[in-house]
């Protein structure tokens, strides 16, 4: 389960997260919905541990900050950075150290081969494209088998057949129990994995979606308002205040 | 500390791979062979050299040396590194630390003791070079030298590291507090000017005084940093109360740092700066890479400005970079041309004292071509140009882009030209058409430069790596300027100094239309020709 309580991270005088307050259950699919700019990404970061922050953060009850909790949390960047000098393969090696992970060898060449990666294994970071980087990047956080797995628009740069992958992967997860952070701006790519969905503007969560408590009408409804950007003008106008299916947070 | 302890082989692990990946990578180009030859061959003249320097020295005179050779190594060394750690900088994190280690269950306090680790390896090289040098050049025991070594490697570092540690990760003291002991290291600092002013003041200027200023027992009184002064004072010329005083105070400040350190909780608040740090590290890392002058956490400013295009395809790569130069602060001018009129104003000082006499025009030819032959000078944009893609899709030749995008280049060769030139002409009345060639002179020089390094990059790509490159480019400027200089002093002996200067100026601005042409291949396609 993932907990954020009151969270706020002000920059100088600009709130850039304002109490945002959410929970993803166990099994869930949390996705973080908003504009460039809405806070997403500080909330992101801020329970990635990245930044200095108000509030609390739990990753299975426990402080967003211990050890306890970075042990079972996986996170994988909006833009990957590769070491240089490492290759695919010693990427993967060096996460497994890092976690103390029991992984076998089987266990590896099926994740690599799933994101067709195991040929490129031996490639150095700085010999990646930006879509491998983003396989690898995803791979070192399924290596550690997280019980919360955080996503920060995943899909991007990757091709239509990892993206197809990383879906399926997604699903799995889910019914494995795990935890599941998506944060985005584009609801096409995520539209059949959300269970729960936060939309964001200016800092604050001005909306909150359950997907049981629709009905596959109104789920489709509630989808193309939260993405429709006259709808979205008009969530600013309102101050965060959404007209229609909003569920108290 | 046992769980601090297991972190330990995770980031073993990351050293031992990037360092044998980047040695395997290094062995397979040959140029790191040249590289290896000229290291050993500067490596060997050095020794030698200093061998010669030191050997009239009796074995009192050289400890004393070697004590005040490393007091002055310590003054570089730590205080600047301890300041920069109050900031919360100077610990190097990159994109790809914050990927993955960062949200890693790694301890924040082993994850700076991983950067620091980093930056201490010229240290311990310089501290092994010292320790050899010691023995061989300072005829220092070998006990005392691998004392030395043991206490700047082993010791020094944990109290470096303590102080680091607490800088960089206590999440105690507000930035105010931060501030009040970034205060406190200035005011080390002062402390250290301030007994140098007053043995100036009191003895006047001479070796005596700095003799006198790096061996003075008040220097070993000033917290941390003189206490490790007062150590190598102690283990090379033996004990004084003074320097027994200040070791005690030495061993006992590391000891109580170190608790310190090792009791502080530290959860990572830290991290939040060194993202910020690291960003800007990448930015001015790969504004470096492009030549330019980068400075990590530097923003430039720009102002507002317009410009009218007056000419199309090609012509828009000038008119788009004199907009970009129009909105500097300074436009065109620099750092480098403050350095230009410095040397013009100092020129002409000479000059005025009847130092030059009629040998001026050649004085400031020779300082020209020092200037140009030495110094890195200008990045220019004509680097940036060939990371853009419209560059090349403009349709206009090759040719016509590279002069284009080169063109503001001549113009600031132009302006700095003046700025050396004209202060010593009008101080010497040294006549027009002279001071006119001697201009266009320095305009070809810094041509030569710019398109034997843009030809060295259509040629070479990345296959020399910047140094080698740097060489390449010397060589070829060097073979230009002497058949440039051999047509001059025919010129000069047979006719005048202007048709000498005049035939310098055709010889040079031929064979650098040569290069120009062959520079031209880079902007006829986004890839070298190697």
């Amino acid at each position: 389960m993932l907990e954020i309580k009151g969270l706020t991270k002000v920059y100088g005088k600009y709130k850039a997260a304002d109490e945002v307050s959410f929970t993803v259950q166990n099994g869930e699919i949390g996705i973080l919905l908003g504009p460039n700019g809405a806070g997403k990404s500080t909330v992101i970061k801020s329970i990635a541990g990245l930044l200095r922050y108000q509030g609390n953060i739990y990753i299975k009850g426990k402080d967003a900050r211990s050890m306890e909790a970075k042990k079972v949390f996986a996170y994988v960047p909006e833009i990957p950075a590769m070491y240089e000098a490492l290759t695919v393969r010693e990427h993967i090696d060096f996460i497994v150290h890092a976690y103390h992970l029991q992984v076998s060898e089987e266990e590896i060449k099926e994740l690599l081969e799933r994101f067709e990666l195991w040929d490129k294994q031996d490639k150095l970071g700085n010999e990646l494209s930006k879509g491998m980087m983003q396989k690898v990047s995803i791979c070192c956080a399924l290596i550690i088998r997280p019980d919360v797995i955080m996503l920060d628009e995943p899909m991007v740069g990757l091709d239509p057949a990892a993206i197809k992958q990383l879906k399926q992967v997604i699903l799995e997860l889910k019914a494995a129990g795990v935890t599941v952070l998506i944060s985005t701006h584009m609801l096409e790519m995520v539209k059949e994995l959300w269970d729960i969905m936060f939309v964001m503007d200016k800092g604050h969560i001005i909306a909150s979606y359950q997907k049981s408590c629709f009905s596959m009408s109104q789920k489709q409804r509630a989808a193309k308002k939260a993405k429709s950007p006259e709808r979205m003008k008009r969530n600013e106008k309102e101050n965060g205040k959404l007209a229609g299916a909003v569920l108290p947070l | 500390m046992k769980k601090k302890m297991e972190n330990w082989p995770v980031l073993f692990f990351l050293y031992k791979k990037m360092l044998k990946n980047r040695v395997k990578k290094a062995l397979h180009k040959p140029v790191t062979y040249l590289y290896m030859v000229f290291v050993i061959a500067y490596m060997v003249l050095i020794f030698g050299s200093f061998r010669t320097i030191f050997a009239s020295m009796d074995g009192g005179e050289s400890a004393s040396t070697l004590t005040a050779l490393l007091t002055v190594f310590t003054f570089f060394m730590i205080p600047a590194n301890l300041i920069s750690y109050c900031k919360r900088k100077g610990l190097i994190f990159r994109q790809s630390d914050i990927h993955f280690l960062f949200p890693a269950p790694v301890g924040p306090k082993s994850i700076l003791l991983y950067a620091h680790v980093k930056t201490v390896m010229m240290e311990l090289i310089l501290n092994l070079v010292l320790t050899v040098g010691g023995v061989l050049w300072f005829h220092m025991p070998v006990w005392k030298m691998l004392a030395y070594l043991l206490i700047s490697c082993v010791v020094d570092n944990i109290m470096e590291a303590s102080m680091m540690v607490l800088c960089y990760g206590n999440e105690k003291l507000g930035p105010k507090q931060m501030g009040m002991l970034r205060l406190f290291l200035y005011a080390v600092l002062g402390v250290f000017v301030l007994i140098g002013v007053m043995l100036y003041v009191r003895e006047g200027a001479g070796f005596g005084v700095v003799a006198s200023y790096l061996h003075s027992p008040t220097i070993q009184m000033v917290p941390v940093i003189g206490w490790y002064i007062a150590m190598l004072h102690l283990l090379f010329l033996g004990p004084t109360v003074w320097n027994v005083a200040g070791t005690a105070l030495y061993f006992v400040t590391v000891l109580i740092l170190f608790v310190l350190a090792v009791r502080m909780r530290c959860v990572g608040a830290y991290y939040e700066d060194a993202i910020k740090f690291a960003d800007d590290y990448e930015e001015a890392r790969q504004r470096g890479k492009k030549g330019e002058v980068a400075v990590v956490g530097w923003k430039k400013k720009y102002k507002k400005a317009s410009v009218t295009y007056k000419g199309s395809y090609a012509k828009a790569l000038f008119y788009r970079q004199y907009l970009e130069y129009k909105k500097n602060r300074f436009f065109i001018f620099g750092f480098y041309t403050l350095v230009c009129l410095i040397i013009g104003i100092g020129l002409a000082v000479i000059a005025y004292r009847g130092q030059l006499g009629e040998m001026a025009p050649f004085a400031i030819l020779g300082v020209m071509a020092y200037l140009t032959f030495i110094f890195a000078g200008y990045s220019g944009k004509w680097g940036k140009e060939l990371t853009r893609p419209y560059t090349f899709l403009i349709p206009d030749r090759a040719f016509h882009k590279l002069w284009y995008a080169t063109l503001m280049e001549h113009i600031r060769a132009l302006a700095d030209g003046c700025l050396i030139t004209l202060p010593t002409a009008l101080v010497l009345g040294i006549p027009f058409l002279q001071t006119v060639l001697i201009i266009a002179v320095y305009i070809c020089l810094q041509a030569c430069k710019l398109y034997a390094e843009v030809m060295l990059e259509a040629l070479l790509g990345n296959i020399l790596g910047s140094v080698g490159k740097q060489f390449a480019r010397m060589f070829f400027e060097g073979l230009v300027i002497a058949f440039g200089i051999a047509g001059a002093a025919v010129g000069t002996f047979l006719v005048s100094l202007e048709v000498g200067l005049a035939a310098l100026i055709i010889i040079m601005a031929l064979l650098t239309a040569v290069m120009m042409v062959i520079a031209s291949l880079n902007f006829k396609r986004m890839e070298s020709v190697a």
